[in-house]
């Protein structure tokens, strides 16, 4: 066990935070799959809207990736395909029938297959562009990620050390995937069977949770070599399947945020509808979202749904109210990076939050908080620069390989300009996918 | 409580909602001039989009307002310190009037040389009508250059006009601050692109600009204390600053006008802004304690600074009086205190990089030195050693940051 701290980051102090691990069990009745979990999808499609689908039968099989299968969680009716500009797909949205009819399970033998039947397979993330590694290849470095990311979501460990035979099957399935080392990032100890994961214990400020942060500080993202991520519910999902040799698509997720009238655990499924999970526990007038509040997706209706990788949904305040002369305002309840406000003296117990953009759209004027909250090896301001225009070159240099669009957001927090850094990687990133596909 | 008692009334209800009935389209000409005068009276109501949901509080407004406030205490002491020399000078010259426009103003409160109500009220008579031409000169570039070219009004005009205001001399003609600020907004800001793209301090260009143009009217030893340039000069008065006297004296001289406690706090000829060291020193921890300003600007400035000049003390010239001048001496004299907080921490035309930064400060501090010692014709340095590090940080941050792509590259390729 090796201990890294990662210098920098930012405290956000937020409220709402789920503390007890008690898990409610949560059937949803509709169930979503989002095109945008999948980096450069190209859907086939082989059931259409309309069809009946069975637990674990293939929706889609993507042509960029031969072989692999987006399968149903759920029995039930495909009730819409949703399709955005240029018919790009969007979302399929399943209505659950509660039956549980299940789809014949082949076991072969083979790992990858096997996963790829399971719909296991998509819990793998492979660096630089952050998509779903193809069928067959084999990673040399997989990095587990235990690590709370934000700070409102129960603390992994309650849960990982409930379910710990689990979790260690689900490491013993990685281990023979992986050809040389299987890293393992968590916030606390944990207790492991094998002896060959290498284990690393992280503490830091916000995003010292994300897995670029702990690549870049153990074993940083070479061509050569195939590195991949996954997180802690998917190892204890593989671990799941593994020992029962069923389907297991469940997952917990905890509802949190400042707008969130009693923040809880849920065991429910993954891509469960959020106006489901949050039912009676919304404010008025406030934003459901899949993710934490510095990183995640609130949906509208086609796409209100838990993403794949989301451990978390959060809500918080929608009303945004205009003040007046407001840069002459003290602040006392207003959370910066700086401390241009009156609270960072008196540090109130709660802060004001919303959804609120704060300011108007500038020019980036890089007065130093870049470098201040930056956890990763790059040099920040010139990084986002080159993001904000477009460099494609500058970037591949600057370091956008070792990064994926999460770790965006603590920028675009601090930005006083209110640049979205996130998108704007998107942007950038998807343009290099293009360049180096076609 | 002072916040519910303005929302509470009726005429900011209308008031916010007229602005919010007349938003113009994006694609309208004037929806940047609209959104800075809304931004003025009302904070925006945009919501976030994209994947981040909140938003630190912090923003451009702020950021200059942060500053601008901070140049508060060397402003009131200025014009304090501008009164004193002023009447002191009238009253060893035996002169009633100023000789100028100013001079009915002035005579509206009183011209007794003890009286601090008096002091301040003549300073305030020089320096208000300077800042004001300057500001809405300053403003109205910014304003009409947005417009024109279609980009957003930046509320960093606010901060360069009030640091060219407080550059300039006390006597200074309007028309050549006037003058000054254009240039300064529009060639250098405006014409790369408005706040956050400009690569010079705009307000030190504008100050550059009009000390190259107009040198008779703005160096020397006439220009320093208020209407000194129209009266004349008289026996046994001199107007010279601590730093012209050290250029031609050295500290033989400085000691015989002035002592240290003096020069820091405050009571030396000078421009308006920059006498008073230790005013302008708090107003750097200020600015330092809310991370507006780089700290590593400015220790990396003073090292720079406190290495060069003791490394010329001990080297030593006969000819040169200079030479032996030490640190604590160039802190307190001329604009380096100014220029130190103020002017060279501004963000976007310093270095971007954390160690690039500390370059940048220490490059300021060995050129100031240099230019103020061994070049026989500027006595002042801080400007343009200022722009010149200006010039110099691309390059400092190019290299910089090669250190880590170079890195990265091989590790990556390996």
């Amino acid at each position: 066990m090796k201990e890294i701290k990662l210098k920098g980051g930012l405290n956000i102090p937020l409220s709402g935070s789920v503390k007890k691990f008690t898990a409610e069990d949560l059937e949803p009745k509709f169930i979503g799959i989002l095109s945008e979990d999948y980096f450069g999808l190209k859907p086939k499609f082989l059931l259409s809207e309309g069809d009946q689908v069975r637990v674990g039968q293939p929706i889609i099989e993507d042509k960029t990736n031969q072989g692999f299968k987006i399968i149903s969680p759920v029995s039930g009716t495909i009730c819409a395909v949703n399709r955005g500009e240029k018919r790009a797909l969007i979302s399929v949205e399943i209505e659950n029938d509660k039956k549980n009819t299940l789809f014949e399970l082949n076991i072969s033998g083979d790992i990858g297959e096997d996963l790829n039947n399971a719909g296991l397979w998509d819990s793998f993330r492979e660096r630089p562009f952050d998509r779903v590694p193809n069928i067959n290849s084999k990673p040399n470095y997989i990095f587990v990620n235990c690590c709370r990311k934000d700070s409102l979501e129960l603390c992994p460990n309650l849960i990982i050390s409930n379910e710990n035979k689990f979790f260690n099957l689900g490491l013993d399935v990685l281990e023979k995937l992986a050809e040389d080392t299987v890293f393992l990032c968590c916030n606390e100890e944990i207790e492991t069977a094998s002896d060959n994961v290498e284990k690393f214990l992280i503490s830091g400020k916000y995003p010292s949770g994300n897995s670029s942060a702990h690549i870049n500080k153990i074993c940083p993202i070479r061509k050569s070599k195939k590195t991949w991520t996954i997180s802690w519910q998917d190892v204890i999902r593989i671990g799941k399947y593994i020992s029962t040799k069923s389907y297991c698509f469940e997952k917990y997720v905890s509802v949190t945020g400042s707008a969130c009238i009693e923040p809880k655990l849920f065991k429910t499924i993954s891509g469960a509808s959020l106006t489901e999970i949050t039912a009676g526990n919304a404010s008025k007038e406030s934003r459901l979202i899949s993710g934490s509040a510095l990183y995640g997706t609130s949906g509208d209706s086609y796409t209100s749904y838990l993403l794949r990788h989301s451990d978390q949904v959060t809500i918080i305040s929608d009303e945004r109210k205009a003040n007046l002369f407001n840069w002459l305002k003290l602040g006392e309840k207003d959370h910066s990076a700086t401390n241009v406000f009156f609270s960072s003296i008196s540090k109130p117990e709660n802060y004001d939050f919303d959804t609120n953009v704060n300011g108007g759209y500038r020019a980036i004027v890089p007065i130093g908080v870049f470098d201040e909250v930056n956890v990763f090896d790059i040099d920040p301001t010139l990084f986002l620069k080159s993001l904000a225009v477009g460099d494609l070159v500058a970037l591949r240099e600057l370091g956008i390989f070792d990064l994926i669009p999460e770790d965006m957001s603590v920028f675009s927090y601090v930005c006083p300009s209110k640049y979205d850094y996130v998108a704007l990687f998107k942007d950038c990133i998807e343009d290099i996918w293009k360049e180096e596909n076609s | 409580m002072y916040r519910r008692y303005l929302e509470g009334g009726k005429f900011l209800k209308f008031l916010e909602s007229f602005f919010d009935r007349n938003r113009p389209q994006k694609s309208n000409t004037f929806f940047y001039l609209y959104e800075v005068v809304q931004n003025f009276f009302f904070s925006s109501k945009v919501a976030t989009t994209g994947k981040t949901h909140i938003r630190d509080r912090i923003d451009v407004q702020r950021v200059m307002v942060v500053v601008w406030l901070a140049t508060f205490p060397a402003m009131f002491w200025g014009m304090y310190n501008m009164g004193y020399f002023g009447l002191d000078y009238l009253d060893s010259g035996g002169f009633s009037t100023t000789g100028d426009w100013h001079n009915s103003l002035i005579q509206l409160v009183g011209t007794d040389p003890t009286n601090h109500l008096h002091r301040f009220w003549f300073g305030m008579v020089y320096f208000v009508p300077i800042y004001l031409t300057v500001f809405i000169t300053g403003i109205a570039c910014e304003a009409i250059f947005s417009t024109i070219r279609r980009h957003e009004i930046n509320e960093g005009a606010f901060v360069s006009t009030v640091l060219f205001s407080l550059s300039c001399p006390p006597d200074i003609p309007l028309w050549q601050a006037a003058s000054g600020i254009a240039f300064g907004i529009v060639v250098g800001k405006e014409l790369f692109g408005g706040t956050g793209k400009n690569f010079l301090n705009p307000a030190l260009t504008g100050r550059a600009f009009i000390y190259f143009a107009y040198p008779t009217e703005l160096s020397g030893d006439m220009v320093w204390v208020a209407g000194l340039a129209d009266n004349g000069s008289v026996d046994g008065y001199s107007g010279a600053t601590a730093l012209g006297v050290a250029a031609l004296e050295g500290m033989n001289g400085i000691n015989s006008n002035f002592s240290w406690g003096q020069s820091f706090f405050g009571q030396i000829p000078g421009s308006i802004g920059e006498t008073s060291t230790f005013l302008i020193l708090l107003a750097g921890a200020y600015m330092v304690y809310t991370k507006i300003a780089s700290w590593r600007i400015i220790f990396g400035t003073l090292a720079g600074m406190i290495v060069m000049s003791s490394t010329l003390n001990l080297i030593g010239s006969e000819t040169n009086p200079m030479f032996a001048i030490p640190w604590y001496w160039h802190l307190t004299i001329g604009s380096f205190a100014f220029g130190l907080v103020y002017m060279a921490t501004e963000p976007v035309s310093a270095a971007n990089t954390n160690t690039g930064r500390w370059i940048y400060g220490i490059s300021i501090g060995v050129i100031v030195v240099l230019i103020r010692v061994i070049n026989p014709a500027f006595p002042e340095g801080m400007m343009l050693a200022i722009l010149f590090a200006n010039l110099l940080a691309p390059a400092i941050d190019f290299t910089v940051t090669s250190l880590n792509t170079s890195r990265r590259m091989e590790r990556y390729n390996s």
